[in-house]
Protein backbone atom coordinates (compact mmCIF):
# COMPACT_ATOMS: atom_id res chain seq x y z
CA UNK A 1 0.00 0.00 0.00
CA UNK A 2 3.10 2.16 0.74
CA UNK A 3 4.36 1.69 -2.45
CA UNK A 4 1.37 1.92 -4.26
CA UNK A 5 0.68 5.19 -2.55
CA UNK A 6 4.39 6.24 -3.15
CA UNK A 7 3.78 5.48 -6.98
CA UNK A 8 0.96 7.48 -7.22
CA UNK A 9 2.75 10.29 -5.43
CA UNK A 10 5.45 10.28 -7.79
CA UNK A 11 2.98 10.59 -10.52
CA UNK A 12 1.29 13.43 -9.43
CA UNK A 13 4.49 15.34 -8.78
CA UNK A 14 5.70 14.61 -12.56
CA UNK A 15 2.80 15.43 -13.98
CA UNK A 16 2.51 18.52 -12.21
CA UNK A 17 6.20 19.34 -12.40
CA UNK A 18 5.75 18.63 -16.77
CA UNK A 19 3.05 20.81 -16.12
CA UNK A 20 5.10 23.77 -14.30
CA UNK A 21 7.58 24.89 -17.18
CA UNK A 22 4.85 25.84 -19.69
CA UNK A 23 2.40 27.33 -17.19
CA UNK A 24 4.81 29.90 -15.62
CA UNK A 25 6.12 30.92 -18.85
CA UNK A 26 2.67 31.46 -19.91
CA UNK A 27 2.01 33.71 -17.55
CA UNK A 28 5.62 35.57 -17.85
CA UNK A 29 4.05 36.27 -21.18
CA UNK A 30 0.93 36.98 -20.56
CA UNK A 31 2.19 39.44 -18.17
CA UNK A 32 5.12 40.95 -20.45
CA UNK A 33 3.13 40.53 -23.90
CA UNK A 34 -0.81 40.49 -23.04
CA UNK A 35 -1.32 40.62 -27.18
CA UNK A 36 0.66 37.41 -27.95
CA UNK A 37 0.12 35.66 -23.86
CA UNK A 38 -3.93 36.05 -23.50
CA UNK A 39 -4.70 33.49 -27.14
CA UNK A 40 -1.83 31.65 -25.76
CA UNK A 41 -2.96 31.03 -22.15
CA UNK A 42 -6.83 30.76 -23.13
CA UNK A 43 -5.24 27.89 -25.50
CA UNK A 44 -3.54 26.24 -22.81
CA UNK A 45 -6.28 26.42 -20.02
CA UNK A 46 -8.28 25.14 -23.07
CA UNK A 47 -5.40 22.02 -24.09
CA UNK A 48 -5.33 21.21 -20.30
CA UNK A 49 -9.52 20.97 -19.82
CA UNK A 50 -9.30 19.00 -22.65
CA UNK A 51 -6.00 16.56 -21.87
CA UNK A 52 -8.51 16.35 -18.45
CA UNK A 53 -12.43 15.70 -19.80
CA UNK A 54 -11.34 13.48 -23.12
CA UNK A 55 -9.97 10.73 -21.11
CA UNK A 56 -13.28 10.52 -18.79
CA UNK A 57 -15.45 10.56 -22.24
CA UNK A 58 -13.37 7.76 -23.62
CA UNK A 59 -13.53 5.74 -20.57
CA UNK A 60 -17.47 6.64 -19.90
CA UNK A 61 -17.47 6.07 -23.74
CA UNK A 62 -15.92 2.30 -23.10
CA UNK A 63 -17.44 1.32 -20.25
CA UNK A 64 -20.71 2.24 -21.87
CA UNK A 65 -20.54 0.42 -24.97
CA UNK A 66 -19.03 -2.66 -23.06
CA UNK A 67 -21.69 -3.21 -20.80
CA UNK A 68 -24.41 -2.80 -23.51
CA UNK A 69 -25.99 0.51 -22.98
CA UNK A 70 -25.47 3.56 -25.61
CA UNK A 71 -27.18 5.87 -24.09
CA UNK A 72 -29.95 6.42 -26.86
CA UNK A 73 -31.79 3.28 -28.42
CA UNK A 74 -34.26 2.97 -30.83
CA UNK A 75 -38.21 3.45 -30.09
CA UNK B 1 -36.57 -11.56 -30.35
CA UNK B 2 -35.68 -14.63 -28.65
CA UNK B 3 -37.96 -18.00 -28.58
CA UNK B 4 -38.38 -19.49 -25.29
CA UNK B 5 -38.50 -23.30 -26.75
CA UNK B 6 -41.65 -24.19 -24.50
CA UNK B 7 -44.29 -26.28 -25.75
CA UNK B 8 -46.83 -24.23 -26.79
CA UNK B 9 -50.68 -25.69 -26.84
CA UNK B 10 -52.55 -24.42 -30.10
CA UNK B 11 -56.13 -25.28 -30.44
CA UNK B 12 -58.88 -24.06 -32.79
CA UNK B 13 -62.18 -25.25 -31.71
CA UNK B 14 -65.58 -23.92 -32.25
CA UNK B 15 -64.07 -20.55 -34.10
CA UNK B 16 -62.02 -19.88 -31.38
CA UNK B 17 -57.90 -19.62 -31.79
CA UNK B 18 -56.37 -20.80 -28.02
CA UNK B 19 -52.79 -19.74 -28.08
CA UNK B 20 -51.96 -21.32 -24.75
CA UNK B 21 -54.91 -19.97 -22.40
CA UNK B 22 -55.70 -16.53 -24.24
CA UNK B 23 -58.36 -17.11 -26.63
CA UNK B 24 -59.10 -14.99 -29.93
CA UNK B 25 -62.38 -15.46 -31.58
CA UNK B 26 -61.75 -16.62 -35.23
CA UNK B 27 -64.53 -14.42 -36.86
CA UNK B 28 -62.73 -11.31 -35.41
CA UNK B 29 -59.41 -12.43 -36.43
CA UNK B 30 -58.45 -9.00 -39.06
CA UNK B 31 -54.87 -10.87 -40.41
CA UNK B 32 -52.92 -13.56 -40.38
CA UNK B 33 -49.65 -14.02 -41.75
CA UNK B 34 -46.71 -16.31 -41.40
CA UNK B 35 -43.88 -14.86 -41.98
CA UNK B 36 -40.25 -16.04 -41.55
CA UNK B 37 -37.74 -14.08 -39.44
CA UNK B 38 -34.24 -13.87 -39.88
CA UNK B 39 -32.11 -13.18 -37.81
CA UNK B 40 -29.67 -9.52 -38.26
CA UNK B 41 -26.61 -11.30 -38.18
CA UNK B 42 -24.36 -8.45 -39.33
CA UNK B 43 -26.10 -6.30 -36.60
CA UNK B 44 -25.03 -9.04 -33.90
CA UNK B 45 -21.21 -8.89 -35.71
CA UNK B 46 -21.31 -5.31 -35.41
CA UNK B 47 -22.92 -5.19 -32.00
CA UNK B 48 -20.12 -8.13 -31.12
CA UNK B 49 -17.06 -5.89 -32.49
CA UNK B 50 -18.75 -2.72 -30.43
CA UNK B 51 -18.66 -4.35 -27.33
CA UNK B 52 -15.55 -6.08 -27.74
CA UNK B 53 -13.56 -3.60 -28.92
CA UNK B 54 -15.01 -1.87 -25.59
CA UNK B 55 -13.52 -4.25 -23.76
CA UNK B 56 -9.98 -4.91 -25.39
CA UNK B 57 -9.72 -0.26 -24.47
CA UNK B 58 -10.53 -0.60 -21.55
CA UNK B 59 -8.25 -3.44 -20.87
CA UNK B 60 -5.72 -1.32 -22.61
CA UNK B 61 -6.97 1.74 -20.34
CA UNK B 62 -6.12 -0.60 -17.07
CA UNK B 63 -2.53 -1.63 -18.44
CA UNK B 64 -2.11 2.05 -19.56
CA UNK B 65 -2.99 2.84 -15.61
CA UNK B 66 -1.15 0.14 -14.39
CA UNK B 67 2.22 0.85 -16.04
CA UNK B 68 1.60 4.15 -14.53
CA UNK B 69 2.28 3.38 -11.33
CA UNK B 70 4.99 1.19 -11.86
CA UNK B 71 6.74 -1.81 -10.04
CA UNK B 72 4.03 -0.64 -6.91
CA UNK B 73 1.66 -3.10 -7.97
CA UNK B 74 2.25 -6.79 -8.33
CA UNK B 75 2.81 -7.85 -11.78
CA UNK B 76 -0.32 -10.27 -11.15
CA UNK B 77 -2.61 -7.74 -11.61
CA UNK B 78 -1.75 -6.71 -14.89
CA UNK B 79 -2.11 -10.44 -15.23
CA UNK B 80 -5.34 -10.84 -13.55
CA UNK B 81 -6.73 -7.70 -15.94
CA UNK B 82 -5.70 -9.28 -18.83
CA UNK B 83 -6.99 -12.67 -18.42
CA UNK B 84 -10.52 -10.83 -17.53
CA UNK B 85 -10.38 -9.01 -20.38
CA UNK B 86 -9.92 -11.88 -22.31
CA UNK B 87 -12.29 -14.13 -20.58
CA UNK B 88 -14.87 -11.82 -21.20
CA UNK B 89 -14.01 -11.34 -25.26
CA UNK B 90 -14.14 -15.40 -25.16
CA UNK B 91 -17.21 -15.51 -23.66
CA UNK B 92 -18.97 -12.83 -26.26
CA UNK B 93 -17.25 -14.71 -28.86
CA UNK B 94 -19.04 -18.35 -28.06
CA UNK B 95 -22.52 -16.07 -27.48
CA UNK B 96 -21.97 -14.39 -30.82
CA UNK B 97 -21.21 -17.83 -32.31
CA UNK B 98 -25.08 -19.38 -30.88
CA UNK B 99 -26.63 -16.71 -31.73
CA UNK B 100 -24.96 -16.93 -35.44
CA UNK B 101 -25.76 -20.40 -35.78
CA UNK B 102 -29.16 -20.50 -34.76
CA UNK B 103 -31.59 -21.36 -37.14
CA UNK B 104 -34.07 -18.52 -38.59
CA UNK B 105 -37.75 -18.37 -36.93
CA UNK B 106 -40.88 -18.69 -38.55
CA UNK B 107 -43.94 -16.91 -36.85
CA UNK B 108 -47.86 -17.09 -37.80
CA UNK B 109 -48.30 -13.18 -36.96
CA UNK B 110 -52.12 -12.53 -36.19
CA UNK B 111 -54.08 -9.56 -35.25
CA UNK B 112 -57.72 -9.42 -34.25
CA UNK B 113 -58.42 -5.83 -33.29
CA UNK B 114 -55.53 -4.43 -31.37
CA UNK B 115 -55.30 -7.87 -30.23
CA UNK B 116 -51.71 -8.96 -31.48
CA UNK B 117 -50.27 -12.25 -31.16
CA UNK B 118 -47.65 -14.21 -32.94
CA UNK B 119 -46.67 -18.14 -32.76
CA UNK B 120 -43.26 -18.54 -32.80
CA UNK B 121 -40.98 -21.82 -34.08
CA UNK B 122 -38.05 -23.35 -35.62
CA UNK B 123 -40.48 -25.49 -37.50
CA UNK B 124 -42.06 -23.97 -40.83
CA UNK B 125 -44.05 -26.65 -41.56
CA UNK B 126 -46.15 -26.29 -38.28
CA UNK B 127 -46.15 -22.50 -38.71
CA UNK B 128 -47.92 -23.28 -42.44
CA UNK B 129 -50.21 -25.79 -40.85
CA UNK B 130 -51.76 -23.60 -38.91
CA UNK B 131 -51.80 -20.77 -40.79
CA UNK B 132 -53.80 -23.01 -43.09
CA UNK B 133 -56.15 -24.49 -40.13
CA UNK B 134 -56.63 -20.86 -39.37
CA UNK B 135 -58.01 -19.94 -42.68
CA UNK B 136 -60.48 -22.85 -43.04
CA UNK B 137 -61.69 -22.12 -39.51
CA UNK B 138 -63.20 -19.08 -40.91
CA UNK B 139 -65.66 -20.17 -42.75
CA UNK B 140 -65.93 -23.78 -41.45
CA UNK B 141 -67.35 -23.82 -37.45
CA UNK B 142 -66.74 -27.28 -37.49
CA UNK B 143 -62.83 -27.44 -37.86
CA UNK B 144 -61.21 -28.80 -34.38
CA UNK B 145 -57.43 -28.79 -34.85
CA UNK B 146 -55.16 -29.29 -32.21
CA UNK B 147 -51.65 -28.49 -32.49
CA UNK B 148 -48.55 -28.64 -29.52
CA UNK B 149 -45.17 -27.05 -31.26
CA UNK B 150 -41.84 -26.39 -29.44
CA UNK B 151 -41.85 -22.67 -29.71
CA UNK B 152 -42.92 -19.40 -28.39
CA UNK B 153 -45.86 -17.41 -28.03
CA UNK B 154 -45.60 -13.61 -28.31
CA UNK B 155 -48.13 -11.16 -27.57
CA UNK B 156 -48.84 -7.14 -27.78
CA UNK B 157 -46.28 -5.08 -27.57
CA UNK B 158 -43.40 -7.93 -27.36
CA UNK B 159 -44.33 -8.53 -31.08
CA UNK B 160 -45.48 -5.29 -32.77
CA UNK B 161 -42.47 -3.42 -30.82
CA UNK B 162 -39.82 -5.75 -30.50
CA UNK B 163 -39.75 -8.32 -32.76
CA UNK B 164 -41.85 -9.45 -35.81
CA UNK B 165 -42.55 -6.09 -36.89
CA UNK B 166 -39.34 -4.54 -37.58
CA UNK B 167 -38.40 -2.50 -34.19
CA UNK B 168 -35.61 -4.92 -33.20
CA UNK B 169 -32.09 -5.14 -33.79
CA UNK B 170 -31.84 -8.97 -34.47
CA UNK B 171 -34.49 -9.90 -36.29
CA UNK B 172 -36.03 -9.13 -40.00
CA UNK B 173 -39.81 -10.08 -40.57
CA UNK B 174 -40.82 -10.87 -43.36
Amino acid sequence: MQALGDALTSLILSVVSALLVPTVLLLILRRLMPVLGDPLWRAYCRLLTWLVVQPVRLIRLLIREAIGRRGRRRP
Amino acid sequence: MSARYGRVEIRISQRVLWIGARGIPVPGITEFEAVRARWNRRGMIFDFLRRAGAWAGLGVVALVLLGCVGNAVPGWVSAACVLVVLSVIAFQIYHLARRVMAPDLWALTISAGVTKAAVVSENRGQVYNLSAQLAAAINDPAVDYRLQIQGDIVFGDKQVGDRLEGGDKYVFGG
